[in-house]
């Protein structure tokens, strides 16, 4: 059944078969953990946004509209679900601002760990909304049609809040000496 | 200078979604624009950087705790149409998911739930305290609310080897109360009615009563403004 497609999977779970759900978790669980990851940056916060997204997905499958792609509505839960864990949290505690390091280097001189804690570091100096389409991009691999979908903008919002979310990132890379000029 | 409508094609160009057409003109601007070629490639390295941002694992135990706390729900659709009288709202459930994973659960009943659509809380045994299983244990301490936004009180008892925390509270406007204990946090939202409708809200959290321990209670304003904290014993024998 692992081979069965999104749309069926969701007609049998509707239908009270609990291990279609099952599938479509294990299916889907990375992508929702990571898109809420990359947002929230604290893994914990990241694991409970993920599974309160499954516990919405599971109430809510018979309003799902087939005529949308089933990821479509799964990363829209999960944007949403981060972005409101993103300002609950901020009632509460100020986000963890990364500090540049110290003796930062060209891209090209430096690990890919580094690499990945300084791109992540800037990520979050970005605002969510920008986050958000990064996320969607770049490690979700959606198009800006799907990203239209997701975050329910015309597709010619999505590419304009894309490239200004790119120009950002660049500008905190280039600041932290992560990117040559 | 780089013409705006060239800065799209060449994001569309890295993002795999140029037509035939686009790519051609792309071809034509890159050719003739060095300015254009430069965004290129510094926009080339912005997405190799961030491609070192790989797929993290999930926690291994993400999905089992989703259909643990799932295992008393009834099946889609049915579970949806009983939600907004069983549950307080989206704070509850990311409390009730938390304490899932950890083993623990929580409950709100609201008046009359036992007999909305909603699955019976006898139905519920083995994950989620039932309406009534405090009144049935020993009682230990209790917490009195009187604030403009909210009354009513907090008790804790001992029912068996297990220590249920009991809310009790009306609030008149939305308020979160957070509660801790031996390093489980639970965020609940009660006031979301608007109606000042009492509420209850049962907590069990996971393990045995740990003698000495109590239970932190933070009463937070919509805004995030603390407006109350106090303590809740947690252990008959203190």
């Amino acid at each position: 059944m692992v081979d069965v497609g999104d749309a069926e999977l969701v007609q049998r779970c509707c239908n009270g078969d609990r291990a279609a759900f099952e599938i479509l978790l294990r299916r889907y669980e990375r992508p929702v953990y990571n898109a809420a990851l990359r947002l929230l940056r604290n893994p914990e916060d990241a694991r409970d946004v993920a599974q309160t997204v499954f516990l919405k997905v599971y109430e809510h499958l018979s309003e799902y509209d087939p005529k949308y792609r089933f990821y479509s509505w799964i990363y829209r839960i999960a944007v949403n679900e981060s972005l409101h864990g993103l300002s609950r949290r901020h009632r509460v505690e100020p986000i963890d601002e990364e500090e540049p390091d110290e003796h930062p280097g060209p891209d090209d001189e430096v690990g890919d760990e580094q690499i990945s804690h300084q791109v992540q570091g800037a990520l979050m100096r970005l605002k969510p909304e920008h986050r958000a389409v990064i996320v969607l991009k770049h490690m979700l691999g959606c198009s800006y049609q799907d990203m239209s979908e997701i975050l329910e903008l015309p597709e010619k919002t999505v590419k304009s809040r894309l490239f200004t979310a790119r120009q950002m990132l660049k500008e905190v890379l280039l600041d932290q000496g992560m990117m040559r000029p | 200078m780089i013409e705006e409508r060239h800065v799209e094609l060449i994001h569309a160009e890295l993002d795999g979604e140029l037509t035939s057409e686009q790519r051609a003109e792309l071809s034509r601007v890159l050719l003739a624009n060095p300015e254009a070629r430069a965004l290129r490639d510094q926009l080339a390295r912005l997405f190799s950087a961030v491609a070192k941002l790989e797929l993290a694992d999930p926690p291994p135990e993400l999905s089992g705790s989703v259909l643990s706390a799932l295992g008393a729900k009834l099946r889609p659709g049915a579970a949806h149409s009983a939600r907004r009288t069983w549950y307080t709202g989206p704070a509850f459930r990311y409390a009730a998911v938390f304490v899932g994973g950890l083993l623990a659960s929580a409950i709100l009943l609201a008046p009359g739930a036992r007999h909305s659509a909603g699955p019976d809380v006898s139905e519920l045994v083995g994950t989620i305290g039932g309406h009534g299983a405090a009144g049935r244990g020993s009682p230990i301490d209790r917490v009195t609310l009187d604030l403009t936004q909210v009354s009513g009180a907090v008790n804790s008892y001992q029912l068996d080897d297990q220590l249920v925390v009991e809310l009790d509270l009306t609030a008149s406007e939305p308020i979160e109360l957070v509660a801790t204990h031996a390093g489980q946090t639970v965020h609940f939202s009660l006031g979301s009615r608007r109606d000042a409708t009492p509420e209850r809200v049962i907590w069990l959290p996971a393990g045995k009563p740990q003698a000495g321990t109590d239970v932190e209670l933070e009463v937070y304003a919509g805004g995030g403004q603390l407006l109350h904290r106090n303590s809740l014993r947690a252990d008959e024998s203190e």
